[in-house]
């Protein structure tokens, strides 16, 4: 009797301290996202205003999210790391900058450290300076800043227009009431992204179902009844120890956020009375979670022998349930005042307790989910070429970081106008010429020395019009270049839709000329042709754009200070949480890719082709469906998907010839996490390996945050191999 | 500097040529290794390099004066220890995945380890010795006249006789070769031994291996124990002739070369993977000499020589994988008996073909 209910009591309680505890947690001041512009002196001659973004972490805590608590006296050791955008001679000369700390309290400014930043030619950063601040021994207990000024040769305060990013500092504790904290709404966006997140793929498949509102529905609630119904199925055995396992993990996770949350909220607390007022309400919540729980179960049980749940003269175990409940919260309401008596003790011993993680959890949400559209448009590439070849395509983190390059010939690269213009005419001409071409390739001849007087004609004749088109004719094409570059928007618009189209082209000629002459043989041998090629990509971006860094905004970049730029870098608040619109059009871009593929796969003829090929391969060539056409199509989509992905990603971080391989592992990480041959799992794992990864990477040092990804990898790997949506959902 | 003198500089500059009698050493340990998974075993595994790390991490901690500053057998065990650990904890359980995604798995342990250095040691970790198998420098070897008689032979061997220190250098040579040499003949007759037969057997048919009493799983986690050890072994090395620990090294680059010298020489062939690491190291040397003659020679602005050597180097393996996926020698073992009989009996046939004509 009194062991029925052992697993929900735990579970919910644990759950609702979560959530309690999360909106009780301390926030985080205000948060400045640390972007101050400085505009530059005269004989650096600086086109556009020099854009400084820092970034300030210490000791494994970023600061700008939070304030920094700590006592008179203390060294912080904080990293900043600054980012100079702009400049018109910035590739040319080094330039020098201080940096300096200003701590600024009620009575006055003192400076605390100055550093020398000095920037090579064509460096923009992120650099690292550490600054080593030593807080005076005399400091009132209260908020302080510590503000960080850049500053160039001859600093003019009045260019200054926004302050000079800055860090709130706590000198002892502050001063707040219970319901500061409890009336936090902003703490919720965290779990109701992560909810809403999970139920797109559901809706979705109701939609699908039904065409219409009853599908959402039906879509919602057939999830769960499936999951239901496949625990039911299951062995006692087996879904003993299942359940066991999960009730562990969620259990052991939850008690630790909720003890460290609660640490949080004690160490700050004014009384000993508000620690006991918060044991009590985890008691009562105990209770009454438990005694749910139990008569839960007690219905599931009558059901399960055919008696009426609902007949109050057979639900006979209600004093029991409330006893045993009561137990446990009373076991529960004992800790937690230990805790509470304790925890001060504890929290002064040890900085372990003022881990900021969760006061600034829905931050790293939102920053997760920013990136994490990135990570979902690459991840589509992986899981459609597996959906259909069943084969790992290695060398796609490449193509993703050729289609960003792509994009910054024709943005920043030299002449790159002149460059797609004449890319363009070339279109032009070849598909003028497309029908005389095909029939001179007709009617060439096929044997003797004539066959190699052919090719090496049309090889000279190749090779010949690209001279043509990539060295002559840019310079020549100025009517045309000021015609496609007369609106910034439509340029940079054509820009993205011609990288995509070429990143297309990439991926279709990497499958023809490496992959399909392997077609069938050896499993493995794909794979590696896939990483050498992988080899060969990389190192023919470093050949042509060098290893350096390379941005959207350096050289004469288009987009530098276009209205797009200034669109994308500005602000918007959402609650607590300040976003770039970048941020927000990664979100956006990518749901709307998602909508067009899954309409492409669901309604066109060759997205039907697609499926029945992911289905079953050689039943498809059979019924007359040109699998080779199929693959081909598969590999541009996947290919044209990750340069909207890689044009996103270099616009936050700059491009380099190496990022695609983590970038791949990681999309990879989200292909499988979604269950890998289905599109809509890999959409959702991409977000949520950018919120994992972004969150964990709080609770982790951050020197692991790279490694979150892996780590899941392999969990998904070992554990669940299908994917968290298993074998449902729209496959491809 | 001429093409032709940049064409033989790894043989005829004596700097070079060390550090390319060095590096062969290394390829060849991680060749014959990465050998008895991939091409034994027939497990597609790419956690070397993390393993070399690994290796890598523990000579550094064991013999820098500023951390341990002990010998290095010290530091080989220590590297071995870690090693095991991460065998352990990160490749006994993905041993149940399949194929690709084994993989992939590994590769990520790779790029995970390479990363986790990075952020503790984004420069490195300068100030390695030496080898020093006594616990104290090179010098108090080949200080002994015993030693230097040996280290001199050694430099005369190889015809080193430029170098301020010859005895020195020539020490350093042996004991790579030592390690070198010991290794090759110790895994040579382990895969010619039941075991390696065995393992041989799982990669054909599991199944069958299965059926016949084979632990394949115990089988397969042996040969990934063993050849990380001597990856770890080869990092312990490397670490003490670049007198540095640099993560930056650890990385995709240096794995895809590895692999390619491997899939030159041909997977499950023991003298193939040897003959792999000798082709491609010479290739590699003398490519890395062009690339550099080449950057001084032409000046074209950001074009880079070192990145057109790896383009070379990418292109070539996806032909090579395209055009013969098996490598050049396949698993075809070459001995001298095999080669002169073979090459007999394809003398006697040619005679008699003649003779019926």
């Amino acid at each position: 009797m009194v062991r029925r209910g052992r697993f929900s009591v735990p579970v919910v309680t644990a759950l609702v301290f979560v959530l309690l505890f999360q909106t009780v947690a301390v926030t985080t001041g205000q948060s400045d996202d640390g972007e101050g512009e400085a505009d530059g002196e005269a004989d650096l001659m600086l086109r556009y205003p020099v854009q400084v973004t820092f970034t300030v972490w210490g000791g494994g805590r970023t600061y700008n999210e939070h304030r920094v608590e700590a006592a008179p006296g203390d060294d912080l050791e904080t990293r900043l790391f600054v980012r100079v955008r702009g400049g018109e001679n910035s590739m040319e000369q080094s330039r020098n900058y201080t940096v300096r700390a200003v701590l600024e309290t009620g009575e006055g400014e003192s400076g605390l450290a100055d550093v020398e930043l000095r920037l090579p030619p064509g460096e923009s950063g992120p650099f690292e300076i550490v600054l080593n601040l030593s807080l005076p021994e005399e400091l009132e207990d209260g908020e302080h800043l510590i503000r960080f000024h850049l500053e160039t040769g001859a600093w003019d305060p009045d260019l200054d227009n926004n302050d000079p990013p800055a860090v709130p500092l706590q000198i002892g504790r502050p001063e707040r009431t219970i319901k500061e904290y409890l009336f936090q709404p902003s703490l919720l966006i965290g779990p109701l992204a992560f909810a809403g997140l999970l139920a797109v793929p559901w809706v979705a498949r109701g939609l699908q179902r039904n065409e219409h509102m009853v599908g959402l529905w039906q879509g919602t609630t057939g999830f769960f009844e499936s999951w239901m119904d496949r625990f039911r199925r299951m062995e006692a055995i087996r879904r003993r120890r299942a359940l066991s396992l999960v009730v562990a993990g969620v259990v052991l996770v939850a008690w630790a956020s909720a003890v460290v949350a609660l640490g949080r909220l004690v160490l700050s607390l004014q009384s000993v009375l508000d620690a006991l007022t918060i044991a009590a309400i985890a008691g009562v919540v105990h209770l009454v979670g438990g005694t749910l729980g139990r008569s839960r179960r007690e219905t599931q049980d009558l059901r399960l022998v055919g008696k009426d749940p609902y007949d109050p003269a057979n639900r006979t175990r209600m004093k029991a349930h409330l006893r045993d409940a009561s137990v446990s919260a009373g076991f529960t309401f004992l800790v937690l005042v230990v805790f509470a008596l304790f925890w001060q003790q504890l929290a002064a011993a040890t900085a372990f307790f003022r881990w900021p993680a969760f006061a600034s959890l829905h931050i790293y949400v939102v920053l997760g989910l920013s990136i994490g559209g990135i990570y979902a448009l690459i991840g589509l590439g992986y899981t459609m070429v597996y959906g259909i070849l069943k084969f790992i395509n290695f060398a796609h983190g490449e193509v993703f970081m050729w289609g960003a390059f792509f994009a910054w010939i024709f943005v920043a690269g030299p002449s790159g106008a002149g460059q797609l213009s004449s890319l363009l005419l070339l279109l032009v001409v070849v598909v003028l010429l497309a029908r005389p071409l095909s029939r001179a390739a007709d009617n060439m001849p096929r044997q003797g020395w004539g066959k190699w007087a052919a090719r090496g004609g049309v090889l000279a004749a190749v090779l010949g019009v690209g001279w043509l088109f990539v060295r002559v004719l840019p310079g020549q094409l100025a009517p045309v270049t000021g015609f496609i570059t007369s609106s910034t928007l439509f340029y940079l618009l054509l820009v993205l839709l011609v990288a995509a189209a070429l990143t297309g082209l990439l991926g279709a000629v990497m499958e023809k000329v490496a992959y399909r002459p392997l077609r069938g043989g050896d499993r493995l041998a794909p794979l590696v042709t896939a990483i050498a090629l992988a080899l060969f990509l990389q190192a023919t971006s470093q050949f042509f754009f060098s290893g350096r860094r390379q941005s959207y905004t350096g050289g004469d970049s288009v987009y530098a200070g276009s209205a797009l730029q200034t669109f994308f870098s500005r602000d918007v608040r959402v609650l607590d949480v300040t976003v770039d619109y970048l941020a927000l059009s990664v979100l956006v871009l990518s749901v709307l890719l998602m909508l067009a593929l899954h309409l492409f796969v669901r309604h066109t003829r060759l997205g039907q082709a697609m499926r029945a090929a992911s289905d079953d391969l050689e039943t498809a060539r059979t019924i007359g469906i040109n699998v080779d056409r199929v693959i081909t199509t598969t590999f541009v989509i996947g290919s044209m998907l990750a340069a909207v992905g890689g044009i996103l990603f270099g616009l936050r971080f700059g491009l380099q010839p190496t990022m695609g391989l983590f970038m791949g592992i990681k999309a990879f990480t989200a292909a499988v996490v979604g269950g890998i041959g289905n599109i809509h799992g890999a959409f959702v794992g991409g977000f949520l390996i950018g919120m994992a990864e972004n969150v964990g990477g709080r609770f982790i040092a951050s020197q692991f945050q790279r490694v979150i990804a892996f780590a899941i990898l392999i969990g998904f790997l070992l554990f669940r191999p299908q994917g968290i949506f298993g074998s449902g959902g729209e496959r491809v | 500097m001429s093409f032709f003198e940049a064409l033989i500089a790894p043989f005829a500059n004596e700097g070079l040529f060390v550090e390319m009698l060095l590096f062969l050493g290394i390829f060849i340990l991680l060749g014959v290794s990465m050998n008895l998974v991939m091409g034994y075993a027939g497990l597609f595994q790419l956690g070397h390099i993390g393993f070399f790390a690994l290796g890598a991490l523990g000579t550094t901690f064991a013999t820098h004066p500023d951390h341990l500053g002990l010998d290095m057998f010290s530091g080989i065990l220590l590297g071995f220890l870690f090693t095991s650990m991460a065998v352990f904890a990160v490749g006994l359980p993905t041993l149940r995945l399949k194929g690709d995604y084994f993989a992939i798995a590994s590769f990520g342990f790779t790029l995970s380890v390479q990363a986790i250095m990075i952020g503790y040691w984004a420069t490195g970790i300068f100030g390695v010795p030496s080898p020093n198998p006594l616990g104290c420098d090179i010098g108090c070897l080949t200080d002994t006249p015993v030693g230097a008689a040996v280290g001199n032979g050694v430099a005369a061997l190889f015809a080193i006789d430029e170098s301020s220190n010859p005895a020195r250098v020539g020490m350093r040579l042996l004991i790579m070769g030592i390690f070198t040499v010991s290794v090759y003949v110790l895994l040579g007759r382990m895969v010619n031994s039941p075991f390696g037969r065995t393992l041989k057997s799982v990669r054909e048919d599991p199944r069958a291996a299965m059926s016949m009493g084979k632990n394949v799983q115990m089988l397969r986690f042996k040969a990934l124990w063993i050849s990380a050890l001597v990856q770890s072994l080869a990092g312990s090395l490397w670490t003490h002739h670049a007198r540095s620990l640099s993560p930056q090294f650890f990385g995709f680059e240096f794995l895809i070369l590895t692999v390619l010298a491997l899939i030159l020489g041909g997977l499950g062939s023991h003298v193939g993977a040897m003959l792999g690491a000798v082709v491609f190291v010479i290739f590699n040397e003398v490519s890395k000499s062009l690339a550099r003659w080449a950057g001084d020679a032409y000046d074209i602005g950001d074009l880079s020589f070192a990145a057109m050597r790896l383009m070379l180097f990418g292109g070539l393996f996806v032909a090579l994988m395209v055009l013969r996926p098996a490598g050049i020698m396949g698993d075809r073992e070459v001995t001298l008996r095999g080669v002169v009989t073979d090459g007999w009996k394809r003398l006697r046939k040619a005679v008699r073909r003649r003779g019926a004509d």
